[in-house]
């Protein structure tokens, strides 16, 4: 091996051993708010495979307890089984709840079907599957409905949605987007998700929704969601949900911490990200 | 990279050396390279509980490739391990495209790397890196496989036509369908 592979080599091996030490579990201390077990949740992440992703369940399951999240909901596009993979993988190793879900993946429409147990059919009408996902026990969430989705939620699939993602990450990315998810929001009392979307790129939970539930099953949060028991925070601190979680969570200076941004990077993961990407450079390039 | 036509001529001269570290070595680099990009752009640092991982996931967009030359390898191409190496030797513009993504996404607030790498931009840089890398593989077939200009292009057709519809099914089948029903509104 010439001098230039063992530069390259030296700074990877130095990167993924700064990057491995600094990886660490930052769990939320529970928070209870009146009544409320407060819980920091994110149900929009896809799998991989078949979903456009790069992480498997069980890498999730992993990632979000990284982010501290308390829950997330594995959602596959159109299939539910990697799903329960997840969900069975966290229980094994006592991780975050893992709600099993699915993002229904229509011509006209994509919605979230969250606490299903099996595959909800993508060619029939928003207020069909909305009916079938309630078969289920489940709650039925629209996903970043952008205008173009509009047209699929008419009155009768309107007066049947659970939810609507009202902060994901296009928000911060094309204002237009952020302004028609708080139209739809607006259409009716919707119970308020942010949600990140999550394809691999970027942190699982970068946008998320704090769930006032009564305990951390995935039972108690679907229950939560079904009541609107919901608080979302946008990174200008504009909120949405009910009004009045809204004003309990206000007053509470340990629910400001828990959406407190993350603390600046540390001295190892600095290590990490330069000497990695100065080892794959070299070794792309030169050696 | 830049003149992969003289390149690929100068290393068919080489001489054929089969062997399975060989036929190992740049398609390991790849998926290695793959997954380091994997744990950079979810946790923001190169991680072995990402990293080993995203490397067997990597490990089947390799095989895909490796499965795509093997359907329209010649009778006059070299060895099959030494044809493996040198076509992952033309996979340069697809390594730094992984590489400007886990800087955008190390460095940059996720917020920012979005807006880099929304998805408008994403199809343009992906179209360039497409196109700059099926002129390498053209040129692989030319001068390692010893292909006219005519059935170069069609061996870089029907590799990329297998290796992407495996991928394309592997990585993202659930709303494939749909998606065709909502572009041809059918």
């Amino acid at each position: 091996m010439n001098s230039t592979r063992w530069l390259a080599a030296v700074l990877i091996a130095v990167s993924l051993l700064a990057g491995t030490v600094s990886d660490t579990v930052r769990k939320n201390p529970p928070l209870m708010l009146g009544s409320y077990h407060v819980l920091a949740a994110d149900f929009h992440v896809h799998p991989f495979p078949l979903s456009w992703s790069t992480l498997a369940p069980w890498d999730l399951v992993l990632e979000a307890q990284r982010q501290h999240l308390d829950a997330i909901a594995i959602t596959g596009h159109n299939h539910v089984w990697v799903g329960k993979v997840g969900s069975w993988f966290s229980r094994q190793i006592g991780g975050p709840t893992i709600l099993v879900g699915e993002e229904i993946v229509a011509p006209t429409y994509h919605l979230l079907a969250i606490g299903i147990d099996h595959t909800i059919d993508w060619q029939q009408p928003a207020a069909a599957a909305i009916d079938e996902v309630h078969r289920q026990g489940g709650v039925a969430i629209a996903a970043h409905p952008l205008f173009k989705y509009w047209a699929a939620f008419d009155s009768n699939a309107m007066s049947k949605l659970d939810g609507s993602e009202v902060l994901h990450p296009l928000a911060y990315v094309r204002p237009p987007a952020y302004l028609q998810f708080q139209q739809f929001y607006a259409r009716k009392r919707l119970t308020a998700i942010g949600d990140s979307d999550f394809h691999g790129l970027g942190p699982v939970g970068m946008c998320r929704t704090f769930v006032f539930a009564r305990d951390n099953s995935p039972s108690a949060i679907v229950d939560a969601l079904r009541a609107g028991h919901t608080v979302v925070y946008d990174h200008d601190g504009h909120s949405y949900g009910d009004p009045d979680l809204i004003g309990l969570a206000s007053q509470d200076s340990r629910f400001a911490e828990l959406i407190s941004p993350d603390p600046p990077p540390s001295f190892l993961v600095i290590l990490s990200r330069f000497s990695g990407l100065a080892g794959l450079f070299i070794l792309i390039l030169f050696a | 990279m830049l003149h992969p036509g003289a390149t690929y001529q100068e290393l068919a001269r080489l001489p054929d050396a089969p062997g399975k570290w060989l036929a190992a070595r740049r398609p390991f680099l790849f998926a290695f390279i793959l997954a380091c990009t994997v744990s950079f752009a979810a946790s923001g640092r190169l991680t072995l509980r990402l990293v080993i991982p995203a490397t067997i996931y990597a490990g089947i967009e390799v095989l895909i490739e490796v499965v795509a030359l093997a359907a329209v390898r010649s009778k006059t191409a070299p060895s099959f391990s030494h044809s493996l190496d040198l076509f992952f030797a033309g996979f340069g513009p697809w390594l730094l495209w992984l590489l400007a993504i886990a800087a955008v996404w190390t460095f940059a607030s996720p917020v920012s790397a979005f807006r880099w790498t929304g998805p408008r931009w994403d199809l343009y840089i992906i179209g360039v890196f497409a196109l700059w890398s099926g002129y390498i593989d053209f040129c692989f077939f030319r001068h390692v496989f010893h292909a006219t200009p005519r059935r170069a292009v069609r061996n870089l057709f029907v590799q990329r036509a297998i290796s992407w519809t495996l991928a394309l099914i592997i990585f993202g089948a659930g709303p494939l369908w749909p998606e065709i029903v909502r572009i041809l509104g059918i």
